[in-house]
């Protein structure tokens, strides 16, 4: 049994001013708690059926530490995809990029963490299906894998429901559904002296031109400040302020 | 020019829910031929929905019967639609399964999906979408290059235009495609399992609080709405160096940086620490009973007020409202 | 500083401001501190220079020098500068120089000590009226004409060397100490001459001597008041009486700007307050004096966040921010402020342990947060250098000590792992931070903490270091920093949540346990288990402080808060004795309201289930009392079997390894030796 964990490092925001808005990226990436209970769902698959966990990543060379804390956590491997050609890369070059990776390490499940915020990594697993042409278990809370099946819960608008599928598959988290565990000394010691592989699109066999030709399909045509905040509105509250608070919720179509 | 568009709608207890009517809206604003796909279970009142429907602006309804409640038929489905006759656009609510239907068709079809959309007009006869980004905080205008345009929706931003007169919409069959994909295999009753709230870093709306909490047990009073927003509960540190909530909730420097759309921050003063975890969030609502509270001079809306009061009357008139 | 005012988070407090002829780059003002940099002559050393050149160079618009003297009998201390004596001048003057290089302005406070002294017997101390300060045994001499006349002349004498030293101002303390306020003081001045009975009398002599500084200033430069707006004591002035001073001192046409300061030598704390006084107490004092008068202000009292100084200046709250300790504990405040760093700023903690403490001894000022203050020529930050080798650095523990070894170190450069066996840093100061009152003193390792991500260290929390496998990570340097644990007896429940970390030093005559029987019992409870959330199986609770500071103390008082009966007993003559004065002073009177009881020259014996046996130092009388808990405070017991094994291994290996024990885990102490000790290797690797 092959598990391959894809996430994503964020740089860390340290120094990011409310009213400048600067991000100070000098401190590196992280893993996010989303992506470190991926880890952790993919270590108790191993731990359940044995085999192997991978973890994979399309970043910069660069943030290819960000990785280390999962290979203390017990991945086995730890892979980067990198290149000059996938700076910028959209939802159909991230899913060929990841699909051809996942070919090449012959992963029999595939997890991913949910996305940070933005839908974009909510496309990114079932893209990944797709191109691998494997069944896609989406918002899951809860993993087994069992006679060569996959099982889940899923989470969704609807309610929490069960699902199962055929191996291999892939596999998407809804958030952060479980702590990561700690690492023990030895651990970290063994995960300090591993090497994290570097893939180019070229050794996977994706020509640069052939990335570049899929081309983006869709553009941003502009792109402005949201109208500024700043402008607040107070009220005191004279036992109706949550009426007020109620109305602004629905004025701005947040509930 | 004439447009045409699909739009992938998924009833709810045999009615299209109003979110799903506002794309139908929006799509119908800037394409002239609009058909909706309608998946259906036995029983479920055609006529009646596809009426619903067509006053919001369907010319053709595609019914399909008995489609497994998974993405990979209705890919399947709207890639053969798409084939026998292209569509400019295809729209979605944003929910689960638009999302596992879309990220496959963008792969099947080569095409672009733009996602969290507020809007869609039609600018010197080009598709723009308009969404706002990153939290809210920026507003971004995005567009296709090719066909179709692949559109999901963040419904609770779109309005429903409701044209009464509009014709009876053409009522078409479609069927069930014979390849429906892998087995995966759905149960479709919800198991009655208590939600799982997903960790800070993803959540939409997080309903914070700080040391003017008290105590512990106002931490409650957080939950309790944050369960009725579908929120998570984040926490500034001196909460967490009480051992009042864990420190995986902790927000800001030396806890988790966090951009929801809505940020409600009550009993927080708003240090710089603080802020640096929470400013990019898109609305934020400050309840403090210091007016000169930092908090204030960040937030959209701020309350000058108790939060122990505050706070259980906004969570009794959500409910109340629902 | 350079001009490069980049963060738009504090347009006034950035903006330059005109005194009289005098314009000040920005809005921060240090203020004035007797330091004890001064020699036991009042000369100020070269350390008071690199002192005051430091808060220059770290950004301070204005630089108030002082308290200085105005004559040998009103010097407060020895070490007071001694403003009126002309060899001081030139001495002075390498001040004035070193901080107009870096732009800031530079004034000197100028205060006669009356019938306050910090000298051991004091020398014959000044007053309006014979009598002591009621909170002193020293009684005073009441001043004659000719002394007065003496008086006036020390103040214009030492006006005319400030000039010549190059100061741009000059300060006239009528604050919380001196004869000034004495005067002013209804109840300090009993005379019925033409110098009391009347408020317009009690402020004549003040102003005499306002007009001789006057006098000597060349006419550009700025004269200010330090004025006490508030005494705080029963018998002392309030607020509209501080007002009115203010007013009389304003309507002379003599004063250009006002220094805000409150509390009296009878209420000590008020005047240097401590984290038990929140911060912002004081804005209402501020606020009042700048409603009333067309002069400048400076705002004073806990003020450390650069949001709230630019709210402050902003709402027309005050047009200067004064920090004293905020500038003590990070000279580079306002720089950072200004270049978008405001989240890099290390804030005081208000413990008064390292500065007030170090000055109320006339020892030279320190401070807990920054080991180099008042030893700048030493142990600055700006003297640290990139190390020529980058050297692989392993530090073990995220308390204070782990942490500052790792920031320093990465700062010059060496890759730096730390290991922190817990989920978070911050090692004891995470428990005493839950102390009632005592919260802020979490703001060291949360500095810490931000530096050392800021520095990209490679953080392991969650994960425990062994000796055994430490030399797989090729090292260049070990820093063993595993703090200290409470001292009992390996049988008792500690142990399972944390190991004895003492027993091979034990084995080795290293360590001792404590011998006391009965502390292995269920009911004894250590300060980790109690701050950390302990259910105690019982109301009464005996803590036996025999530590003095927070440990005890803050603990005691967590447990009263928790609605225990709580008996703190000590075998010195003072519970609670090593705290600093000012905090000490507000224990006690929480103490009284919290009722908790208090037994000072008692020892305890022996410990059974449901009663503790103590015995009365004075008299040896023994006596049983019925407790549920007790929560024995000692010396705390290093964790320094990893350290011990580690050298066996390493002395074993072939390999070169340096190995450092630094902090509690080489003796438990304070935070203050221990950051100082932990700076002080990391320069070194
Ligand atoms: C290096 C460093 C890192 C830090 N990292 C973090 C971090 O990651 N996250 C973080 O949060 N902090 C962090 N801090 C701490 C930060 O500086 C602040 O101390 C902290 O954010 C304050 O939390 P607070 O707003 O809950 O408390 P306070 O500042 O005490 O504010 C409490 C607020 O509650 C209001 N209030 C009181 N009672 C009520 C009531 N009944 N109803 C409504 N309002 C009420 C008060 O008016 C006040 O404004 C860090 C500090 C340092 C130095
Ligand atoms: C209640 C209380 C109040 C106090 N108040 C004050 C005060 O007001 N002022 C003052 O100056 N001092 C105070 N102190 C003392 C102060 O906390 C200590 O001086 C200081 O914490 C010592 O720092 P340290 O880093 O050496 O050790 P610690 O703070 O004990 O930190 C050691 C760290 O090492 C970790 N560790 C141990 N073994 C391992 C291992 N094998 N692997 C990885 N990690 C390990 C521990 O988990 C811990 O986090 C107080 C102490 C207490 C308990
Ligand atoms: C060690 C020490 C000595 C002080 N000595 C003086 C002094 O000589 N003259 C004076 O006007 N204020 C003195 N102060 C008071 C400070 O100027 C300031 O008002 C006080 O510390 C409160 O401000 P802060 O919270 O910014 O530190 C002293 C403060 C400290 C900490
Ligand atoms: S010793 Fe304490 S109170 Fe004094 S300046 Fe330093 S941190 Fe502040």
């Amino acid at each position: 049994m092959k598990t391959v964990v894809c996430v994503k490092p964020v740089p860390m925001a340290l120094a990011l001013d409310a009213d400048s808005g600067r991000l100070d990226r000098s401190g590196g990436s992280l893993l996010t708690g989303v992506d470190e209970s991926a880890v952790e769902s993919a270590l108790r698959v191993r731990d359940e059926c044995g085999g192997e966990v991978v973890v994979l990543a399309m970043v910069p060379e660069a943030a290819a530490e960000a990785l280390r804390p999962a290979l203390a956590m017990g991945a086995d491997r730890a892979v980067v995809v990198t290149g000059a050609a996938l700076e910028g890369a959209d939802l159909l070059v991230t899913s060929e990029v990841l699909a051809a990776a996942v070919r090449r390490l012959e992963a029999d499940l595939v997890i991913l963490g949910a996305s940070s915020g933005d839908g974009a990594g909510a496309l990114l697993w079932s893209a990944l299906g797709e191109r691998l042409g494997l069944p896609v278990l989406s918002r899951a809370v809860e993993v087994t894998v069992a006679g060569g099946r996959l099982g889940a819960t899923r989470q969704t608008e609807t309610g929490v429901h069960a699902a199962e599928t055929s191996l291999p598959a892939v596999l998407a988290l809804s958030g952060e559904v479980c702590l990561p565990r700690y690492p023990s000394f030895r651990d970290v010691i063994a995960a300090k002296k591993k090497t994290v592989e570097v893939l180019t699109p070229e050794s996977l066999g994706l020509a640069a031109a052939d990335l570049g030709a899929s081309g983006s399909r869709t553009r941003v045509l502009a792109a402005a400040p949201a109208p500024a905040r700043g402008s607040a509105e107070l009220v005191e509250d004279d036992g109706h302020a949550h009426e007020r608070v109620v109305d602004f919720l629905v004025e701005r179509r947040l509930v | 020019m004439s447009r045409r568009a699909l739009v992938v709608v998924e009833p709810r207890s045999g009615r299209v829910p109003a979110g799903q009517l506002g794309v139908l809206s929006a799509a119908a604003r800037v394409c002239d031929a609009v058909e909706v796909l309608l998946p259906v279970a036995d029983g479920d009142p055609v006529e009646e929905l596809a009426g619903e429907l067509g006053r919001h602006g369907a010319g053709t309804v595609r019914v399909v019967t008995g489609l497994p409640a998974t993405s990979a038929p209705r890919v399947a489905v709207v890639a053969a639609l798409h084939a026998a006759e292209p569509y400019d656009l295809v729209a979605f609510e944003n929910s689960s399964l638009s999302a596992d239907v879309a990220g496959a068709l963008a792969v099947r079809l080569g095409a672009g999906v733009c996602w969290d959309l507020s809007g869609l007009d039609d600018v010197d006869g080009e598709l723009v979408g308009r969404r706002l980004a990153l939290a809210d905080s920026t507003s971004v205008d995005v567009g296709w290059v090719g066909g179709p345009a692949l559109a999901i929706f963040r419904t609770a931003a779109l309005d429903t235009v409701l044209n009464p007169a509009g014709d009876a919409p053409r009522v078409v069959p479609v069927q069930v495609p014979a390849e429906t994909g892998p087995d995966v295999v759905l149960d479709e009753t919800p198991s009655g399992a208590d939600v799982v709230r997903s960790g800070l870093d993803t959540a939409d709306i997080v309903v914070a609080g700080g040391r003017g909490l008290g105590s512990q047990e106002n931490i409650a009073l957080l939950e309790e709405l944050a369960s009725v927003l579908g929120g998570v509960v984040g926490v500034s540190m001196p909460v967490v160096d009480r051992g009042w909530y864990p420190y995986a909730h902790q927000v800001g420097q030396t806890g988790r940086t966090v951009r929801p759309r809505l940020y409600l921050a009550c009993g927080i003063s708003g240090a710089v620490q603080h802020r640096v975890g929470m400013s990019r969030s898109g609305t934020v609502i400050a309840i403090n009973t210091d007016p000169q509270a930092p908090i204030f001079d960040l937030c959209d809306l701020g309350v000058i007020g108790d939060l122990t009061e505050v706070v259980p009357r906004i969570t009794a008139l959500l409910r109340e409202r629902s | 500083m350079g001009e490069t005012t980049t963060d738009p988070s504090f347009p006034t407090l950035f903006s330059p401001l005109r005194i009289r002829g005098v314009e000040v780059r920005n809005r921060v003002v240090f203020q004035p501190h007797f330091n004890a940099l001064g020699d036991v002559h009042g000369m100020p050393t070269e350390d008071l220079t690199a002192y005051l050149e430091e808060r220059a160079w770290g950004g301070a618009g204005l630089i108030v020098d002082g308290s200085m003297a105005t004559m040998p009998e009103g010097q407060m201390s020895r070490k007071y500068v001694a403003a009126w004596d002309p060899r001081a001048v030139p001495l002075n003057r390498r001040t004035t120089d070193a901080v107009h290089a870096h732009g800031s302005t530079i004034f000197a406070q100028l205060n006669h000590g009356g019938h306050t002294s910090l000298e051991h017997p004091p020398p014959v101390l000044w007053a309006p009226t014979q009598m002591p300060e009621p909170s002193s045994p020293h009684t005073t001499r009441a001043m004659d004409r000719g002394d007065m006349v003496r008086a006036i002349e020390g103040f214009a004498v030492s006006t005319r060397n400030l000039v010549a030293a190059g100061y741009d101002g000059v300060e006239i303390k009528i604050a919380h100490d001196g004869l000034l306020r004495s005067f002013a003081s209804p109840f300090f001045n009993r005379r019925t001459d033409a110098y009391g009975g009347s408020f317009e009398n009690r402020m004549r002599f003040p102003l005499e001597c306002v007009a001789a500084v006057r006098e000597n200033l060349p006419e550009d430069l700025p004269l200010g008041i330090r004025i006490c707006l508030h005494e705080y004591t029963p018998f002392g002035y309030e607020l509209d009486y501080g007002l009115r001073m203010a007013e009389h001192l304003e309507a002379s046409g003599l004063v250009d700007y006002f220094n805000c300061d409150a509390g009296s030598f009878s209420s000590f704390w008020m005047e240097i307050p401590p984290a038990a006084v929140a911060q912002g107490y004081f804005r209402p004092l501020n606020q009042a004096l700048k409603k009333q008068s067309d002069l400048p202000i400076v705002a004073f009292g806990r003020i450390k966040d650069g949001g709230l100084a630019e709210h402050m200046l902003a709402t027309g709250e005050a047009d200067l921010v004064g920090m004293a300790r905020q500038l003590i504990a990070d000279p580079e405040t306002p720089r950072k402020l200004a270049e978008g760093r405001a989240v890099e700023v290390r804030a005081c903690i208000g413990c008064n342990d390292g500065c007030l403490h170090a000055v109320a001894q006339e020892k030279p000022i320190r401070c807990v947060q920054n080991p180099a203050a008042g030893q700048e020529l030493l142990w600055s930050e700006r003297l640290l250098v990139r190390a020529a080798e980058p050297r692989t650095v392993v530090v073990i523990g995220g308390g204070p000590a782990g942490l500052k070894v790792a920031e320093i170190a990465a700062r010059r450069g060496h890759r730096v792992t730390l290991f922190e066996r817990s989920e978070h840093l911050g090692g004891q100061l995470r428990l005493a931070a839950r102390q009632p009152h005592h919260e802020e003193v979490a703001e060291v390792t949360h500095y810490l903490e931000a530096a050392v991500r800021r520095l990209g260290v490679e953080l392991w929390t969650g994960v425990e270091a062994t000796a055994d496998d430490l030399l797989e990570l090729e090292p260049d340097v070990v820093v063993v920093a595993t703090g200290s644990q409470p001292n009992l007896p390996p049988e008792h429940r500690q142990s399972q949540t944390d190991p004895d970390a003492g027993a091979l030093a034990r084995t080795r005559g290293l360590q001792v346990l404590p011998e006391v029987p009965g502390l292995e019992l269920g009911c004894v409870y250590s300060v980790d288990e109690v701050l950390g959330g302990a259910e105690l199986p019982g109301d009464r609770v005996l803590v036996v402080d025999g530590q003095g500071h927070w440990e005890a103390a803050g603990t005691a008082e967590f447990l009263a808060d928790a609605g225990k009966q709580v008996t703190v007993i000590s075998s010195r003559p003072v519970v609670a004795g090593e705290l600093e004065g000012t905090n000490i002073a507000m224990f006690l009177q929480r103490v009284a309201a919290k009722g908790i009881a208090l037994r000072p020259l008692t020892t305890l014996l022996c410990i059974e289930p449901g009663r503790a046996l103590v015995v009365d130092g004075v008299t040896g009388v023994e006596q049983w009392l019925d407790v549920d808990v007790v929560v024995p405070v000692h010396s705390r017991r290093s964790r320094e079997d990893l350290y011990h094994r580690l050298c066996d291994l390493v002395a074993e290996s072939d390999r070169e390894v340096r190995v450092e024990r630094i902090g509690d885990a080489s003796a438990a102490r304070l935070i203050q030796t221990v950051l100082l000790e932990a700076h002080q290797v990391a320069v070194t690797v």
